[in-house]
């Protein structure tokens, strides 16, 4: 993946800070004329991440006070919004619009109604209405990065003067980790889940001595920096955060905190799996990871202890495990600024996503029934309902975000981005079938995936989340894929297990299926075919 | 000009032009180093005043085109 920088003025001080990116900086004030032509560098398909990376104040050029919307900004929305929708294939970046030194005039800049910061606000809001419905293009907001360390340190004016350079090398450092982060949470490389310890961490104090009623928990005070930190756990939940507790309590004790202490903002039902207990954290994470069936890749430890962390770091050296805060008042913002943007960035948000915690919840609830059932009656007892949808162009987003998060149940591993999907979904030749799984116990959302090649009759992909393993649903994707098959007159079907270090349980999927090995490659992929007339 | 600044100058500017550190001399200077143009010198001192927390000035970024001029804006 090559990468094209494109801007008003000289950004190539950044290309060094982008790395391990392989970036190309355009001709100099070239944006605007590499977004319109048809064929441009940008154009050509040897890059395939765009980054328009401009100036606002250049930008607005000479518009002042009550002259309307600058020119050259109106051209560069309608040519940023032709040429996402002209190329879905690439990921094009474009920060917002923050003018950091035109706006002198504090009063009359907030009251008339064609102020440079309303002409700012107005174009912000174009700028996001083309992101909402070009899924391609991707906003980093900067303002946040001028609120965070101010003008005076991100704008240089030697180096403007000199040689059409707006900022320092601070702020060049700070866009090219947002950018980065932009690119990771676009590409959902966030983790899953978010285990935390609890003594000093989620709330202050030990509370084997001093009681769940003793413990710092309050709305003023060092107390007020772990409610807040709760808050903010409780938002990232909201995004689809699954948390954990992993912690050497009692247990009782800790049920005793629920149960009693008013000022916890977390609850017991916030929590997809609790570790009270004396085993090693290693060993509780590992508990964690088999009860909701992830690999410790996808986790996020936070302790305040450096030994626990190094011990988890050095045991399970998947798990991310971020040094914690020196200073306590420092923990909630600590969290949002070092530690979201790293592990936990999600780029959208889907319906999945928000309900994410009552799933497994419901997952825990069912895994208890099927101990005590055989398999037959327990799937029987489940009362299980799949709908399918061919091509919903709707769950986009939720689809390219199956092909790239899921490990296990997955026979091809082919990560797609949105814009693959779409050509998926655009093409004649191909179906994407999605699977939204219900039971007695509620709805477990989208969480099967196929997508089918008609010309070739074969099967592309086919995946399903590890919540949902067990229960015979696979049979169900496959016969409604050969329906389809059937329907586009193929009479027989390919299909492909390609291995990864994660995907061994379904190496035999194929076979248990009816469908018979055709070749094995030496890199262990193996071609199936199965007749279906 | 302490040997000590020098060598931090001459670490930095071979790291900016991308040259292993042993080809930027204690007498290197734009003049001598090809690489070593005017975008680079911008790229040089934006280094500079970011590793040493100095603000340099226009007219400093303009003529302080040698390791031993930049050497010599650090204190001793």
């Amino acid at each position: 993946m090559r990468t094209l920088l494109l801007s008003n003025i000289n950004m190539q001080p950044l290309v060094a800070f982008l790395k391990p990116w392989e970036v190309t900086c355009g001709e100099f004030n070239s944006m605007l004329l590499d977004l319109c032509n048809l064929i441009s560098p940008a154009s050509s398909a040897e890059f395939t991440r765009i980054l328009c990376l401009y100036d606002s104040d250049a930008l607005m050029g000479d518009a002042l006070y009550g002259e309307g919307t600058p020119e050259q900004c109106d051209s560069f929305l309608i040519a940023l919004e032709s040429f996402c929708a002209r190329h879905p294939e690439k990921v094009v970046i474009a920060n917002t619009f923050c003018c950091c030194t035109g706006r002198w005039l504090n009063f009359a800049d907030l009251l008339h109604p064609q102020s440079l910061r309303t002409a700012e606000i107005r174009l912000n809001e174009r700028l996001i209405a083309i992101a909402r419905s070009n899924r391609n293009l991707l906003l980093v907001d900067t303002e946040l990065l001028f609120r965070r360390h101010g003008e005076d340190k991100l704008v240089s004016r030697a180096f403007w003067y000199l040689g059409r350079i707006r900022y320092s090398n601070q702020m060049f450092r700070s866009l090219a980790t947002l950018v980065h982060q932009a690119a990771d949470a676009y590409a959902n490389r966030s983790r899953k889940v978010l285990i935390l310890d609890l003594d000093n961490t989620l709330w202050g104090g030990i509370l084997g001595e001093t009681g769940p009623l003793g413990i710092a928990l309050a709305e003023d005070g060092a107390g007020r920096c772990y409610r807040d930190f709760q808050r903010a756990l409780k938002a990232m939940q909201r995004t689809g955060v699954l948390l954990a507790i992993c912690s050497k309590n009692n247990p009782g004790d800790v049920d005793e905190v629920f149960d009693r202490n008013s000022m916890m903002i977390l609850h017991r039902e916030d929590f997809v799996c609790i570790q009270a207990n004396w085993e090693p954290k290693s060993r509780s994470i590992q508990n964690i990871a088999e009860t909701l069936n992830l690999g410790t890749d996808s986790f996020v430890f936070i302790d305040d202890n450096p030994m626990e962390r190094e011990l988890v770091r050095t045991a399970l050296p998947d798990v991310a495990v971020p040094e914690f805060p020196t200073r306590i008042e420092n923990l909630p913002s600590w969290f949002l600024r070092e530690v979201v943007p790293a592990l936990l960035m999600k780029y959208t948000l889907t319906a999945e996503d928000q309900n994410k915690t009552r799933q497994y919840t419901m997952y825990e609830k069912r895994r208890q029934l099927s101990s005590t059932l055989d398999l037959d009656a327990f799937l029987e007892n489940l009362q299980i309902e799949c709908i399918f949808q061919v091509n919903p162009a709707e769950q986009i987003t939720r689809i390219a975000q199956m092909t790239q998060k899921t490990n296990q149940f997955n026979l091809t591993s082919r990560r797609y981005e949105i814009q693959e999907i779409q050509r998926f979904l655009d093409s004649t030749d191909h179906a994407v079938v999605l699977l939204e799984y219900k039971d007695r116990f509620g709805s477990e959302g989208a969480v099967g995936l196929t997508i089918l090649d008609f010309a070739e009759g074969r099967i592309d992909s086919f995946l399903m989340s590890c919540r949902i393993i067990g229960r015979r649903v696979e049979d169900r994707i496959l016969g409604k894929a050969c329906e389809l098959f059937r329907a586009h007159g193929c009479s027989r079907v390919r299909a492909e297990f390609i291995p990864t270090h994660k995907n061994q349980q379904v190496a035999e999927f194929y076979d248990s299926q009816g469908f018979t090995l055709i070749s094995e490659e030496q890199d262990g992929r193996k071609i199936y075919e199965r007749i279906i007339v | 000009m302490t040997t000590k600044n020098a060598g931090l100058v001459k670490a930095l500017v071979a790291a900016i032009l991308g040259l292993p550190e042993g080809t930027i001399g204690a007498d290197a200077s734009m003049e001598s180093v090809p690489k070593w143009d005017s975008l680079a010198q911008l790229n040089i001192c934006l280094a500079f005043q970011e590793r040493f927390g100095v603000d340099l000035d226009m007219e400093t970024i303009a003529t302080a085109t040698s390791v031993a001029k930049l050497a010599a804006l650090l204190p001793s």
